[in-house]
């Protein structure tokens, strides 16, 4: 009879929030977070009501009370199953913990129930919102993820990228990406502007030139420390690293070639997944040389 | 001073008013709860004061100076004055020395919901036109306007603060601060650098606080069709073709058509709120 390794049984349900960026650009990335979440014992549960969170910057500012009624309505929902939230969105998080920090005052709490009183909803304050990372760091728990890295990523230099809407719980520094990155056996490097925006905003407002001329120096400054890949934990990011890369190396025939890599997808190569289950072909940008490290190191 | 000190309900006199208060609230906090107006600029609901502007001072019956309202806690048997003429002077020099100071035009001191150095020259009666008593001038320095979230006009910084305490403080970026010292002292975002390059993550903090429009914020035009598109489904990046064959191919469920009408009901009862509060303040 073959031992079978102890792992613990489901431990915490939670409402998918999955955004409007992720299913409809980059759904290779929820189809891994569903097959990975769930071996690490977070069940992801589907809440069909979810809108946009809506988008943090421009409507927040414009429009406050309609962006934070909305986010409220959100929240209200997975409320009323019992659920928390967790987003794989930088975005997300950002609007959604935003908005219960804003609506811990009961004033701004009344006015918003008024408003969604129609809708049938009413947001009472009881859901907590999680950014992917912070499960698994606080819910999953290190002691559970050394046992799923069975596969340790030995000698891969991963650039890690945090993005700005999620750099602001854990300060500007990237340490706490940094801390998870090693925890797969990776080397985290150090690079210049490390925590700088991608420029993804940038050309959400009209000016993607400029936008560009941002990834082209965050490029510059992975390439300089020799980073076989690079690790977002945001779509944005992830899209503009990837698709964007491959625009900014035509438009400035630089020849840049950083595959970039969501966290899960890293976190499943350490758990024994091989490249085409973590959906690596879905990607622009590919590297032959990063391939063949880690079929090696699957191997 | 011990919790119990600090909850103990304490009398004092403002304006010839006898009220109530406890020793840890400031002059300003047991004057506004009853219904004694102290004009204020560098103050901010949700930001700690720091008594930075000097426009909410008012006389404790000290010779020598006055006090601010926001910073100063009330004590035993105070008597305080927020309207004689020693505090009106003293008040209206300071925003003399203000608009003074600034390289534009007053009437172009606006942003967004909060004009409060515009709203004090028609409070304290500060004609626009006048002999100036600051004669040196500072140099113009050029417009910010890159980061197309945040926009800084530097010529329209009374250098309040409340940008700085946003930032640090509220938001937690810790990218805006002073620098330099009296006269020359500045607003810098990191290293004396562009907002676009400072690490500024453009949450528009400062631009929401900012009482004269030194920040202010991106164009609406910039963000109506995304508010529309939130608003009409649910979505703003809407699923193509592409995306529902890709959804199939590696076996997630469909995405279902947003049919609620939730939304509009939202920001129709939400727009009927802000207007009415608009028109409570008019009033």
């Amino acid at each position: 009879m073959t031992r079978v390794r102890w792992v613990k049984k489901v431990t915490k349900r939670y409402a998918f929030f999955r955004g409007c960026f992720i299913p409809a650009r980059v759904p290779h990335i929820e189809k891994v977070a569903r097959t990975i979440m769930p071996e690490l014992g977070v069940e992801l549960v589907d809440l069909a009501e979810f809108t946009c969170c809506p988008e943090p910057v421009g409507f927040s500012l414009h429009e406050k009370m309609t962006w934070l009624s909305i986010a409220a309505r959100n929240i209200s929902i997975a409320e009323e199953q019992g659920l928390d939230i967790i987003t794989l969105c930088n975005g997300c998080y950002y609007t959604l913990s935003h908005a219960l920090s804003d609506l811990t005052d009961e004033k701004m709490k009344e006015k918003v129930n008024e408003i969604l009183y129609e809708t049938d909803h009413e947001f009472r304050g009881k859901a907590r919102v999680k950014h992917f990372i912070q499960v698994l760091k606080e819910d999953v728990g290190f002691k559970k993820l050394n046992q799923m890295v069975t596969n340790p990523l030995d000698g891969l230099k991963i650039a890690s990228h945090t993005g700005c809407h999620f750099s602001n719980i854990y300060g500007p520094n990237s340490s706490d990406l940094d801390e998870m990155v090693s925890r797969l056996g990776a080397e985290s490097v150090e690079y210049t502007h490390k925590n700088l925006c991608c420029g993804w905003m940038l050309g959400g407002y009209g000016q993607t030139e400029e936008g560009y001329k941002w990834l082209k120096d965050k490029l510059d400054n992975m390439k300089g420390s020799n980073a076989d890949c690079i690790c977002v934990i945001c779509p944005q990011c992830l899209h503009q690293f990837d698709t964007g890369q491959l625009t900014v190396a035509r438009k400035l025939n630089i020849p840049f070639k950083i595959p970039a890599l969501f966290y899960l997808q890293l976190l499943g190569l350490s758990m024994g997944y091989n490249l085409e289950t973590v959906q690596y072909s879905a990607h622009r940008v590919k590297e032959p040389n990063f391939e063949t490290k880690i079929r090696e190191l699957c191997s | 001073m011990s919790k119990t000190l600090d909850l103990e309900i304490i009398e004092l006199t403002i304006d010839g008013i006898k009220v109530t208060g406890r020793r840890d609230e400031t002059i300003l906090t047991v004057a506004e709860r009853n219904g004694i107006h102290i004009p204020t600029l560098c103050t901010y609901d949700k930001l700690t004061p720091t008594g930075a502007c000097r426009v909410c001072v008012v006389d404790i019956g000290r010779k020598d100076r006055l006090e601010s309202a926001c910073t100063t806690p009330v004590t035993k048997g105070m008597v305080v004055e927020t309207k004689n003429e020693r505090v009106l002077n003293s008040r209206r020099t300071i925003v003399k020395l203000m608009l003074d100071s600034l390289m534009a035009p007053v009437e172009s001191l606006v942003n967004k919901g909060d004009n409060t150095l515009l709203d004090l020259t028609y409070e304290l009666g500060i004609p626009h036109e006048r002999e100036t008593l600051i004669k040196t001038k500072r140099n113009e320095k050029p417009l910010d306007n890159r980061n197309p979230v945040v926009i800084r006009d530097p010529n329209k910084c009374v250098m309040c603060g409340r940008c700085v305490n946003a930032c640090n403080d509220h938001r937690g970026y810790k990218v805006l601060n002073f620098d330099g010292r009296g006269y020359e002292i500045t607003i810098t975002a990191g290293a004396n650098q562009h907002l676009l390059e400072s690490g500024c993550a453009s949450c528009g903090e400062c631009a929401i606080v900012c009482p004269t429009g030194a920040f202010s914020i991106l164009e609406r035009s910039l963000v109506q069709e995304e508010i529309d598109e939130v608003i009409k489904n649910g979505v703003l990046y809407p699923a193509t073709s592409l995306t529902h064959a890709n959804r199939k191919r590696l076996g997630l469920p469909p995405l279902c058509e947003y049919v609620s009408s939730d939304l509009e009901k939202i920001i129709e009862k939400a727009n009927l709120i802000d207007q009415s509060e608009v028109g409570k303040e008019g009033d």
